[in-house]
């Protein structure tokens, strides 16, 4: 159990980027959501031990991780958004390289190892290949490969899919599904299918506050009968704008689809009841000007 | 990944720190040893020995000049050998030295490599030193491979045409100039430059050092000794050059004490040189300690704020307007009224030189180098002396013709750092992949 206590990061300027964070975030696949600048890497970089809290409290199954980064890391695996490696090492040689400082070994050694991942990762046919020659999604696995190495118990991807094409994204889910089954997996994105596809459980995030604490299920069937679609023409989207709780609008064919959320359920005219996905129910959440009592667990 | 497979991956923290060091130690000195500038320094060191070899370079400070007649003086005397390191180690390696050294962490910086090795067991410090260690014992391996060159190239190949300058082959003579003078010269160099460069991060400034003690060096240490300067003066200045050239020149070269005693004695390394080696090799650790301080404290940044700022930005957070729901979506870009017209040459040029200006206005090592030029120019000229060691009186055409050349050194020098540095400035904020796509005249 990762639990987080009135997370605190205040940049200089000053700039509130966390304004008192709180959650608690137990084994298994955990969802962070929210939009560019809500403070998810800022949460992420502090709980993978690389930026200090202005003030607030993490502790890991009891452990004060603040109080002990090196025990932390010691059982943790961070995949940050923006990274590199030295590009003048191969991807077996630079992997090699961070088992080693970590002190993670294999029965068959460390070059065994870190050729293993390597395949579990998709990457064995370039393990020798320099890393300077790869490619974004290639680098984004070698990353992947890097955070999983030593069976650490907690595991913090940061925008982990960013790079990725549409099947090394899929199997990216799988193996951190697998991974999540042993261990606290915190996934940090603003790709509102990964948290639907992969976590029980999520926070949104924004301007620094956790606005919801739910599950997908529980966050679409708040919209259940309550959303619904129409087109409409480009002088009628500012009318509707203005009148409707708007969650998504785009242009298709010259005419704008919207969907829209009514707290009533009573089907507007022109429009259609539709399910409610995870997208609507983020969108209702970023827009709204407290906190969904409903939604929050 | 299964459970059995992950659980046969083990953790293992023992040896800690000193393996952690070591491992990075390692693949830094590995790295620096494939840079292809070490390469180069390995070939102009291996054509500088050969050339000496064959009688075609000499490398000589006041004294002991093997081409001329009577008695040679032997290229293989101790003195000769000191010779050939005072200058080699601080001429040729330090430009080496520091650009390796320098920009090793800034380098890993550039790659966004250090985010991830923050987050491993790795400590700021054991990197940063580990580091520091490795580069250094790259180029001290160079060092090694430069007296082997000097012994196989001097004493041990058979050549006819240079008998008459090889002494006797004592390992001695090879082995201390290259302890005295060329490890604490490399240390220093290596340790000021890395020191700069880790604590700052700023790869401009990594050069900066170097040259200025090299020009000071160059200008003043080792060429300025006026007959009217007291001997207690003189040792000052032999105990700050870091070179141990005006040491060397003024104890031993100024006079010429015959061919005879530079062939058969040795260097009688005093306690002003020993204690000069020891203090300069003290800079360089100490500096590179400055700097790998500053790096660990910066490392995992901790932004300190007062608790003033820390209400202001919370207030400030909680008064923020909520996101807006699609606003100006649906407003065509017609309405901006955009035009496009390509700028022709003049205007692009003149935009990219408004542009440069105000980037050359923002460097700070400009606002370093200027003055130490100045101040350099400025005390060469009131020092200036005659034929008899009067003052010279100082006239325009005295003064720029007396300081054009060193002139000329300073701005070009300055003029290669800041355009190798504006060519560079597109490609290290990756803005070139846009730049490059621009309808501009390259």
């Amino acid at each position: 159990m990762l639990a987080v206590r009135n997370l605190v990061k205040v940049y200089p300027g000053p700039v509130a980027a966390l304004q008192g964070v709180s959650l608690d975030i137990p084994s298994g696949m955990f969802g962070l959501l929210g939009p560019n600048g809500a403070g998810k890497t800022t949460f992420m970089r502090i709980l993978a031990g690389v930026l200090e809290p202005t003030s607030g409290s993490v502790h890991l199954d009891g452990l004060d991780v603040l109080a002990n980064p090196d025990t932390l890391r010691a059982s943790l695996g961070y995949l940050p958004q923006d990274f590199g490696f030295f590009p003048h090492l191969s991807g077996e040689a630079m992997l090699e390289y961070l088992l080693k400082l970590k002190g993670v070994g294999g029965p068959r050694g460390v070059r065994a190892l870190a050729g293993e991942l390597l395949e579990r990762v998709n990457l064995a046919h370039a393990a020798k290949r320099k890393v300077k020659d790869y490619s974004g999604g290639m680098r984004q696995r070698l990353g992947i490969a890097q955070a999983i190495a030593g069976n650490p118990k907690l595991i913090i991807v940061d925008e982990p899919t960013a790079g990725l094409d549409p099947e090394e994204r899929l199997r990216f889910y799988r193996l951190l599904a697998e991974l999540a089954q042993e261990r606290t997996v915190l996934l940090s994105t603003h790709i509102v299918e990964d948290v639907a596809v992969l976590c029980r459980r999520f926070a949104v995030i924004r301007g620094g506050q956790v606005v919801a604490l739910t599950s997908p299920h529980e966050a679409r069937s708040q919209l259940t009968g309550k959303v619904f679609e129409g087109d409409v023409s480009p002088e009628q989207l500012e009318e509707v704008r203005r009148t409707r709780r708007v969650t998504q609008a785009v242009l298709v064919e010259g005419r704008n689809r919207v969907r829209i959320f009514e707290e009533s359920g009573l089907c507007p005219e022109g429009f259609e009841p539709v399910s409610g996905t995870l997208e609507d129910a983020y969108f209702l959440l970023m827009r709204a000007p407290a906190l969904s009592a409903s939604a929050i667990a | 990944m299964s459970t059995s497979q992950t659980a046969s991956m083990r953790t293992d923290s023992s040896g800690g720190s000193g393996r952690r060091l070591w491992i990075v130690a390692r693949d830094e000195f590995a790295l620096t040893l494939r840079r292809p500038m070490v390469w180069t320094l390995l070939v102009l060191l291996f054509l500088i020995t050969w050339g000496m070899s064959e009688g075609v370079v000499q490398i000589v400070l006041g004294s002991g000049d093997a081409s001329v007649g009577g008695k040679k003086a032997f290229v293989t005397s101790q003195f000769a050998v000191t010779q050939i390191m005072t200058v080699l180690s601080f001429g040729l390696y330090t430009f080496f030295v520091a650009a390796a050294a320098g920009l090793s962490v800034i380098r890993d910086d550039e790659a966004r490599a250090l985010e991830i090795l923050n987050s491993t067991p790795l400590r700021p410090t054991e990197y940063a030193w580990g580091k520091f260690l490795g580069v250094s014992a790259a180029f001290l391996l160079v060092v090694a491979f430069h007296v082997a060159l000097l012994i196989l190239f001097l004493s041990v190949l058979p050549n006819a045409d240079m008998q008459e300058s090889r002494g006797p082959f004592a390992l001695t003579n090879f082995l201390v100039p290259a302890l005295v003078i060329s490890v604490p010269s490399i240390l220093f160099s290596a340790g000021v430059a890395f020191g700069i460069g880790t604590g700052t991060r700023r790869s401009i400034l990594v050069f900066a050092a170097p040259i200025a003690v090299m020009m000071l060096c160059a200008f003043f240490l080792w060429s300025w000794s006026p007959a009217w300067l007291s001997e207690s003066a003189n040792r000052a200045l032999m105990f700050a050059d870091p070179a141990g050239t005006r040491w060397l020149r003024e104890t031993y070269l100024e006079v010429d004490r015959g061919a005879e005693f530079y062939n058969t004695q040795r260097v009688g390394w005093e306690s002003l040189i020993v204690a000069n080696r020891l203090l300069w090799l003290a800079v360089g650790l100490a500096t590179t300690w400055w700097g790998v301080r500053r790096f660990a404290r910066t490392a995992r940044a901790s932004h300190r704020v007062s608790a003033a700022e820390v209400s202001t930005a919370l207030a400030s957070a909680a008064a923020a307007p909520l996101p807006v729901a699609l606003t100006g979506a649906a407003a065509s870009l017609a309405t901006l009224q955009m035009t496009a017209a390509p700028h022709g040459w003049w205007a692009t040029a003149w935009g990219g030189a408004k542009a440069e200006a105000r980037e050359l206005a923002s460097r700070a090592g400009l606002y370093l180098f200027v003055p130490l030029i100045v101040l350099q120019l400025v005390g060469n000229s009131i020092t200036l002396i005659g034929a008899f060691d009067t003052p010279l009186l100082l006239t325009p055409g005295q003064l720029a013709a007396s300081q054009m050349q060193m002139m000329a050194v300073f701005v070009t020098l300055l003029l290669v750092f800041y355009g190798v540095e504006s060519m560079e400035r597109e490609r290290a904020t990756r803005l070139n992949a846009i730049h490059d796509t621009l309808p501009v005249n390259t």
